[in-house]
C-alpha cells in the first residue's frame, strides 16, 4: 500500500511564522478560507437583500414617485423604476442570493470550515486548491458587480436565464453586455464550485481521523460529501449550457435559435437551427440539484444542532443518511418538473412528475426523524437551536408547497405565478437561510473564540421568524390568486386587484425584515471583538471540532484525534455527563475502534 | 492492516489511493459530464432536425434538406481518421513514458514525452489546417445561407429574414472578388460571379425587337434573384470552383449548415483545449527531463498526466465518428 | 420561561393556517372565478382541494408535533433526556404512510394531465385561433364563419379529415385572405371546444387564461395546439358592442388573458381578455362586425 496519502496530512508546520498577507489574504488554510466565503457572502446578502427591497417597494407601489428613492432614478424614466430596471433587480437579486450567498455559505463557508475539523484532518487534501477556489470567486465577484454599469444594466432576464430574451442582444435592453458578463460570472463561480467540490470529496474519502468510519461521521460532514458530489456531477452540464449561450450571444453559433431565427422590430437574426427548449433542459439539469445543493449541507448542519441541543441522539442516523441520498439521486431525474408548461412532451411530464412527488418520500423521512428527536429531548432553546428548529417547521412549508406544484396538473394554473415565489423563499430563505443562521450561532465560536449575544441573537430570530413569515406566506395566497411572478407592475389587471393590499402588506414586513438583519450584523461583529471568550466546547457537543482549542490552531489538533464512537451519544444512561464525545477514551458506548482496511 | 512503520493507533481510514489520483478519477467524472453535456447536445440537435422533403411534379419526394454529410461541410474522413491515429499512438508512448519512468530510465521518458508532445501538435497542426479551410469556405456559424429553391412555402416564409441576411453577405463577398480579382481565382469563375452579382439586381435589360419589321428598342424589367436562387447559383459556382482547385471566398448554401458549424467548432473546439492543455504540461516535463531533473519522483505526476491524456484521446475517439462518419 | 418558544412557533404557524382558511372567505383572495367547469378546468381545481387537504393534514401533524415537543420537553436543568437511537417500527411506519398517500396524489392526475396536453387527446375543435405572440402583444388570426366551416364543421363525419384540416390551418398558414386579424382579444362561445395554435414571433411568451386553468408557453419555431372548452359565457355581443354579464356581486365578468413567462421590459402589459360569448351566434355577429371593421380599416388606408 503507498504511503503517499499519509504524509501531507501529517505535514504540521508552525502558525506563527506566516505573514499577515499568507495568513489572512491569500491563505492556504481550511479556516481562513471558510471564514473567507463567510464575510463574501454576508456582504452579498446585503446586496442581495437591498435588491429585494426594490422589487417590493416596486410592487407595492407601482409607478409611484417613491421619497429618496425616486431620485435615484433618471429623469428619461420620469423618475420612476422603469420596468427594465425591475426585471434587472429580481434577476440580480436571485443571482446573488443562490451563487454568491446560499451556495457560497453552505459549501464554501461551512463546508471548508467543517470538513476537516469534524474528519480529524489538519486541512484540505489540497490546500493550494483550496486558495484557488476561493479566489477565483473574485473574478466573478468583480465580473458580477461590474455588470450593474454596463449599458442597459446587469443581465433582466431572470436567474434562469431562458433564450431567446437572454441569448438575443436586442430582445431587451439588459441582455446585451449585461448578460455576457452574467454568463462569465457564473462560469467562473461554476470552475471555483467545482475545484471545491473535488476536494471536499477526496479529504473525505481520504483524510479521516482513526476510528472515523463513514458511519461514525457526522450528518454535515455526509451532507457536504453528497453535495460535493452532486456539484461534481451537475455543474459541468452547467458550463457547457453557460458557454453555448455566451457563444450563441459573441459568435453567432445558433444553439438556441430556432430555425429561421427571430426578427427583432426592423432587425433579424442569423439563421438559426437550434432549439430555445434545450437551454432549459440543460440549465435545469443543473438548477434542480443545485437546489438540493443549496438544501442538503444546511440539513446536515441542522440534524447536528438539534442533537446537540436536545441532548439526546439524533433519531434514525442511517435513514437520515440514506434519505440524503435518496435526495441526491433523485434530485438527477427530476428537471422537467420546472418545464412542465414550457412545450416539452406532455409524456415526458409524467415521467419527472412521478420522480419528483417520489422525492417528498426521503424528505418526510428526515421530517419525521427531527421530530423523533425531539421527542423525550432535553430541549436547550440557544439561539442557534431556535434557528434550527425554525428551519425544520418552515421547510415543512416549503416542501408541501413543492408537492402542488410537482402535480401536473395543478402545475398548469401555478406555473409562473406567487405560489412558486412563495415555495422558493419558503425552502431558500426560511430553510437555507435560517440553517445558516443556527450554523453561525452554532460554530461562532469554534471560529473567532468568542460567543455571539444570545440575547441579540434570540430578539434577530423572533423578528426574522415574524417577519419572514409575514413577507413570505402570504404569497401563497396571491399565487393562488394567480398573480404572475416577474410582473413589474400588477395593477394593469382586474383579477389582481383584490390582492394589491397584501403586496403593500408584504412590501412593509419585508423593509422590517431587511431592517432586523442589521441586528444580526451588529451581534457578528460586536461579537467578533467583545464577545463573551468561548472555551473548547461551550455547547457540550460531541463531534471532534469540540476538541481542538477555539480557534483552532494552524494544523487544528494538538494531538492525533482518535474517534471511539458515533457522534450522537448524548444522554447516555451508563455515563454522568449527558454527552460523551467522539473523541471520549471512557469505555461507556464505545465501540471497538474500526480500522479501515 | 496497519504498517510497520506508523505509529500502531494511526491506521488510515481512507481508500489505498494517493489523493492526487483521487483527484485525478474525480476530476475526470467533471470532464466526463462536460463532454457528455456537449455530445449529448450535438446528438439532440441533429435528431431534432426535420429531414425536409418535397413532393416533385411527377409525384416522386426529394429530400432537399437534412443534416449535412460530411462532403457538404468539406470534411476528409481520411484526415480525421489520421488524427485520431496520431492521438491513438500518443497515448501509447505517454504510457511508455511512465513506464521507463518507473524503471528507472529518465533519458528513455524524456525521449517519450517528446514523443507524445510532437504527436499532440500534430493533432493540432491538422486541426488547424482542417479549421483553415472552413474558413476559406466560409462554413462558419452565422454565415451560411440555408434556403433552397422547392422548400415548402410556410418554410421560406420562415426563413425570409435570415435569407436576406444571407443575400447580403453573398453580395458583399461578391463585390470584393469582383474587385480584388483574387489570386487563383480563374477568369472563367469570375466572369460566374460577376453574373450572378448583376442577377441579384433587379434590372431594366434593353433588347432590339422587331416590330413591324423594324428594330426597335424595348426595355423589361428583370426581377432579382430570389433568395433561394442565389443560393444554387452560389452552390454551383463553388462546386466549379472546387473542381478546379479553386478558393473562393463565398458562402455557400447548407440547409442546417449553420448549427452543423456550431456544433463542429464547440466541439472539436473544446477537444482542441483540452489537448492544448494536455501539451503545456507534456512541455513542463520535457524540459524538466532535458535539463535532467526527471526522476522517480515525477512517477506519479506522468501517470496522472497520462490518465487524463487518455480520457482526451478517448473523447476524441467519441468524436471523430460522430462528426466525420455518421 | 423556555416554553415561551413554543408559543412563539404555535402562534406564527397558527396564523399562517389562519390566514389561509380566511383567504377561501375572503371574496378575489382565492382561486379565480373557474369558467371551465364542466371540462378539465374542475379536475384541476378538484387535484387542487385533494392535494390541500392531504398537504394541511400533514402540515397538521408534523407542527402541532413539534410545537408540542417543544412545549412538553423544553429544557430542565439536571433532567436527562430518554435515549433512543430510532425506532424501526415507527420508520417503517412514516415511510410507507406517506409513500402510499403519494403514490395515490401522483396515479390521480395522470388521467388529468392526459386531458389537458395529451395532443391525441385533443377534441376535435369548434373553434380555431391563432395566437401570436410578440414583445408585447398577443396577434389572433380567426378563419371567416364560412372557412372555419369548410375546415372544421363540414367535416363533422370525419374527425381524423376535420382535426387535419384545422391542423393545416394552425401550422402551415393555409391563411385565407379574409381571416380576420386582431390584437389581444380571444372570442369564442359558451360550450365551444376552442383550439388554439400558439406561436410566437420572437421570444417565449406563455398564454395564461386564469379563468380556464390554461396555461401554455408559446416557443420560437414551434406551433403549439392547446384547448379549452368554457362552460360559462361572461357576455354578449349586442347591437355592435360587447356587454358584459355581471356576477352575483354586480361586477362585470371581465377575464383576463396575461402573459406568464418572462418575455423582457414589457412582460407585465401583455394583457388580453377573454370574451366566451353567450352563443355561437352572437359570436358570429361579433365577428362580422369585426371583420367589416377591418376591411374598413384596410380600405381606408389605401
Ligand atoms: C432549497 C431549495 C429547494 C428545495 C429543497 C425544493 C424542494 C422541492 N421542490 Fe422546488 N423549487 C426551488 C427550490 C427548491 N425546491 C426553486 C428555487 C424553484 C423555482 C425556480 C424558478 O423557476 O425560478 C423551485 C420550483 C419548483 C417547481 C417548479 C414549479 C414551476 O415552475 O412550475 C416544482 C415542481 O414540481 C418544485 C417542486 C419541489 C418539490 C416536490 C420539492 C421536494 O423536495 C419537497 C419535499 C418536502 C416535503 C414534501 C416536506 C416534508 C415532508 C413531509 C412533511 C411528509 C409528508 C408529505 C406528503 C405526503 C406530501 N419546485
Ligand atoms: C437564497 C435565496 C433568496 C433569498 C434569501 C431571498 C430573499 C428575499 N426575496 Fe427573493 N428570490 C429568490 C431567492 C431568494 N430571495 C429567487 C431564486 C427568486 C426568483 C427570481 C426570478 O424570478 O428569476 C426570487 C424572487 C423574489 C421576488 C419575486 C420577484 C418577481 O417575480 O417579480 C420577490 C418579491 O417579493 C422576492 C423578495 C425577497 C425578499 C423580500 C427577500 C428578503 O428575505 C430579503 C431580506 C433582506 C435582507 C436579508 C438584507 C437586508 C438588507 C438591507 C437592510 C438593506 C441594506 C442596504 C444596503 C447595505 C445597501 N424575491
Ligand atoms: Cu410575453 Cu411575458
Ligand atoms: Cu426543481
Amino acid at each position: 500500500m503507498s504511503d503517499s496519502h499519509t504524509q501531507d496530512v501529517g505535514a504540521h508546520h508552525g502558525h506563527t511564522e506566516l505573514g499577515f498577507i499568507r495568513k489572512y489574504i491569500f491563505s492556504e488554510d481550511h479556516k481562513i478560507i471558510g471564514i473567507q466565503f463567510l464575510f463574501s457572502g454576508l456582504i452579498f446578502l446585503f446586496l442581495g437583500g437591498a435588491l429585494a427591497l426594490g422589487v417590493r417597494i416596486q410592487l407595492a407601489w407601482p409607478n409611484k414617485d417613491i421619497p429618496v428613492l425616486s431620485n435615484l432614478f433618471p429623469h428619461s424614466w420620469g423618475h420612476k423604476m422603469a420596468p427594465e430596471f425591475y426585471t434587472m433587480l429580481f434577476s440580480m437579486h436571485a443571482t446573488v442570493m443562490i451563487f454568491f450567498v446560499i451556495i457560497p455559505w453552505l459549501t464554501g463557508a461551512f463546508g471548508n470550515f467543517l470538513i476537516p475539523l469534524m474528519i480529524g484532518a489538519r486541512d484540505m487534501a489540497f490546500p493550494k486548491l483550496n486558495m484557488l477556489s476561493y479566489w477565483f470567486m473574485w473574478p466573478a465577484f468583480i465580473i458580477l458587480l461590474a455588470s450593474f454599469f454596463v449599458d442597459g444594466g446587469a443581465a433582466g432576464a431572470g436567474w434562469t436565464s431562458y433564450p431567446l430574451l437572454a441569448s438575443i442582444n436586442l430582445a431587451a435592453p439588459n441582455s446585451g453586455m449585461g448578460q455576457v458578463l452574467w454568463l462569465t460570472s457564473l462560469l467562473f463561480v461554476g470552475i471555483s464550485s467545482m475545484m471545491g467540490s473535488v476536494n471536499y470529496i477526496t479529504t473525505i474519502i481520504n483524510l479521516r481521523a482513526t476510528g472515523m468510519t463513514l458511519n461514525r461521521m457526522p450528518l454535515s460532514v455526509w451532507a457536504m460529501f453528497i453535495t460535493a458530489i452532486l456539484q461534481a456531477m451537475a455543474l459541468p452540464v452547467l458550463t457547457v449550457a453557460l458557454i453555448l449561450q455566451l457563444l450563441d450571444k459573441t459568435i453567432n453559433t445558433t444553439f438556441f435559435l430556432p430555425p429561421g431565427g427571430a426578427p427583432f422590430g426592423n432587425w433579424h437574426t442569423g439563421p438559426g437551427g437550434g432549439q430555445p427548449l434545450l437551454w432549459q433542459h440543460l440549465f435545469w439539469f443543473y438548477s434542480h440539484p443545485a437546489v438540493y445543493i443549496m438544501i442538503l449541507p444546511a440539513m446536515g448542519m441542522v440534524s447536528d444542532i438539534i442533537a446537540t441541543f436536545c441532548r439526546k441522539p439524533l433519531f434514525g442516523y442511517k435513514p437520515m443518511v440514506y434519505s440524503m441520498v435518496g435526495i441526491a439521486g433523485l434530485g438527477f431525474i427530476v428537471w422537467g418538473h420546472h418545464m412542465f408548461q414550457s412545450g416539452m412532451d406532455p409524456r415526458l411530464g409524467t415521467g419527472f412528475m412521478l420522480a419528483t412527488i417520489m422525492i417528498a418520500l426521503p424528505s418526510a423521512v428526515k421530517t419525521f426523524n427531527w421530530l423523533g428527536t425531539t421527542w423525550g429531548a432535553n430541549i436547550q432553546y440557544t439561539t442557534a437551536m431556535l434557528n434550527a428548529l425554525a428551519f425544520v417547521s418552515m421547510f415543512v412549508i416549503g416542501g408541501l408547497s413543492g408537492i402542488f406544484m410537482a402535480a401536473t396538473p395543478v402545475d398548469v394554473y401555478f406555473h409562473d405565478t406567487y405560489f412558486i415565489v412563495a415555495h422558493i423563499h419558503y425552502v431558500l430563505f426560511m430553510s437555507s437561510i435560517f440553517g445558516i443562521f443556527a450554523a453561525i450561532y452554532f460554530w461562532f465560536p469554534k471560529m473567532f473564540g468568542r460567543l455571539m449575544s444570545e440575547r441579540l441573537g434570540k430578539i434577530h430570530f423572533v423578528l426574522t421568524f415574524v417577519f419572514a413569515n409575514c413577507t413570505f406566506f402570504p404569497m401563497h395566497i396571491i399565487g393562488i390568486g394567480g398573480h404572475p411572478r416577474r410582473y413589474a407592475d400588477p395593477t394593469l389587471y382586474k383579477f389582481l386587484e383584490p390582492l394589491q393590499g397584501l403586496n403593500v402588506f408584504m412590501t412593509v414586513c419585508a423593509i422590517l425584515l431587511g431592517l432586523t438583519q442589521l441586528i444580526f450584523v451588529v451581534n457578528f461583529f460586536l461579537s467578533l471583538v467583545w464577545g463573551k471568550k468561548a472555551d473548547r466546547n461551550p455547547w457540550h457537543s460531541n463531534s471532534l471540532e469540540w476538541s481542538a482549542p477555539s480557534p483552532p490552531p494552524h494544523g487544528n489538533f494538538e494531538t492525533e484525534p482518535v474517534v471511539y464512537r458515533g457522534p450522537y451519544e448524548y444522554g447516555h444512561p451508563d455515563h454522568n455527563e449527558d454527552y460523551l464525545p467522539q473523541f471520549d477514551p471512557s469505555t461507556v458506548g464505545r465501540g471497538t475502534p474500526v480500522h479501515a482496511h | 492492516m496497519t504498517q510497520a512503520h506508523h505509529d500502531e493507533t494511526q491506521p488510515s481510514m481512507g481508500l489505498p489511493l494517493p489523493h492526487g489520483k483521487l483527484a485525478m478519477w474525480l476530476f475526470l467524472v467533471t470532464e466526463i459530464m462536460f463532454f457528455t453535456a456537449l455530445i449529448g447536445v450535438y446528438l439532440l440537435l441533429r435528431n431534432g432536425t426535420p429531414s425536409l422533403r418535397v413532393t416533385k411534379p411527377d409525384g416522386t419526394m426529394e429530400v432537399i434538406a437534412k443534416w449535412p454529410t460530411p462532403h457538404e461541410v468539406h470534411l476528409i474522413e481520411a484526415i480525421g481518421a489520421g488524427n485520431t491515429f496520431v492521438l491513438i499512438c500518443s497515448s501509447l508512448t505517454v504510457v511508455l513514458a511512465h513506464y521507463w519512468l518507473s524503471k528507472g530510465d529518465a533519458k528513455k521518458a524524456t525521449r517519450f514525452i517528446g514523443i507524445t508532445l510532437a504527436l499532440g501538435l500534430l493533432f493540432l497542426v491538422v486541426k488547424a489546417y482542417e479549421y483553415n479551410s472552413k474558413w476559406q469556405h466560409q462554413i462558419l456559424p452565422g454565415r451560411i445561407g440555408e434556403s433552397l429553391p422547392g422548400m415548402p412555402p410556410e418554410r421560406e416564409r420562415q426563413y425570409h429574414g435570415v435569407a436576406e441576411l444571407y443575400t447580403a453577405n453573398v453580395r458583399t463577398d461578391l463585390d470584393e472578388i469582383i474587385k480584388e480579382k483574387p489570386a487563383g481565382v480563374s477568369a472563367d469563375t469570375l466572369a460566374l460571379c460577376e453574373k450572378l452579382r448583376k442577377d441579384m439586381d433587379a434590372s431594366t435589360v434593353e433588347r432590339m425587337v422587331k416590330k413591324d419589321g423594324q428594330d426597335v428598342k424595348s426595355s423589361t424589367y428583370q426581377r432579382p434573384l430570389s433568395p433561394p436562387e442565389v443560393g444554387k447559383r452560389v452552390n454551383e459556382i463553388l462546386e466549379e470552383a472546387e473542381k478546379k482547385g479553386e478558393h473562393l471566398h463565398l458562402a455557400p448554401t447548407i440547409p442546417y449548415g449553420n448549427m452543423w458549424a456550431s456544433c463542429y467548432f464547440a466541439m472539436t473546439g473544446f477537444h482542441a483545449l483540452h489537448v492544448f492543455g494536455g501539451l503545456v504540461v507534456f512541455a513542463i516535463f520535457l524540459i524538466k527531463g532535458l535539463v535532467g531533473k526527471l526522476g522517480r519522483q515525477d512517477e506519479g505526476a506522468i501517470e496522472l498526466i497520462g490518465l487524463y491524456w487518455h480520457f482526451v484521446d478517448i473523447v476524441w475517439i467519441f468524436l471523430f465518428p460522430l462528426l466525420y462518419l455518421v | 420561561m423556555q416554553k415561551v418558544w413554543a408559543v412563539l412557533f404555535g402562534v406564527v404557524l397558527a396564523l399562517c393556517f389562519g390566514l389561509f382558511v380566511a383567504a377561501y372567505f375572503i371574496p378575489g383572495w382565492w382561486l379565480p372565478h373557474l369558467a371551465n367547469e364542466g371540462n378539465w378546468g374542475k379536475d384541476v381545481d378538484n387535484l387542487f382541494y385533494f392535494i390541500l387537504w392531504a398537504t394541511t393534514f400533514f402540515f397538521v401533524l408534523t407542527e402541532v408535533i413539534l410545537v408540542y415537543a417543544m412545549f412538553k420537553f423544553a429544557g430542565e436543568p439536571g433532567r436527562k433526556a430518554s435515549y433512543t437511537h430510532g425506532n424501526h417500527k415507527l420508520e417503517i411506519a412514516w415511510t410507507i404512510v406517506p409513500a402510499a398517500i403519494l403514490l395515490v396524489i401522483a396515479f390521480s392526475q395522470v388521467q388529468a394531465w392526459e386531458k389537458i396536453k395529451y395532443q391525441s387527446r385533443a377534441p376535435l375543435p369548434d373553434q380555431i385561433i391563432e395566437v401570436s405572440a410578440r414583445q408585447f402583444e398577443w396577434r389572433m388570426r380567426y378563419p371567416t364563419v364560412k372557412t372555419r366551416d369548410d375546415l372544421v364543421s363540414n367535416w363533422k363525419g370525419d374527425p381524423t379529415k376535420a382535426n387535419k384540416l384545422a391542423d393545416r390551418w394552425g401550422y402551415d398558414y393555409l391563411a385565407d385572405f379574409d381571416d380576420l386579424h386582431i390584437g389581444n382579444e380571444v372570442h369564442t362561445w359558451k360550450g365551444a371546444q376552442t383550439r388554439i395554435y400558439l406561436k410566437t414571433r420572437d421570444v417565449l411568451h406563455s398564454f395564461f387564461l386564469p379563468n380556464m386553468r390554461l396555461k401554455q408557453d408559446a416557443v420560437p419555431g414551434k406551433t403549439i395546439p392547446v384547448w379549452f372548452q368554457p362552460t360559462e359565457a361572461n357576455g354578449e355581443f349586442k347591437d355592435g358592442k360587447w356587454v358584459y354579464d355581471k356576477d352575483e356581486g354586480g361586477k362585470e365578468k371581465v377575464w383576463e388573458l396575461a402573459c406568464a413567462e418572462l418575455c423582457g421590459w414589457g412582460h407585465y402589459k401583455m394583457q388580453g381578455h377573454l370574451y366566451v360569448h353567450k352563443d355561437k351566434a352572437s359570436y358570429e355577429a361579433w365577428l362580422q362586425h369585426a371583420l367589416e371593421k377591418q376591411n374598413v380599416r384596410t380600405r381606408e388606408k389605401k
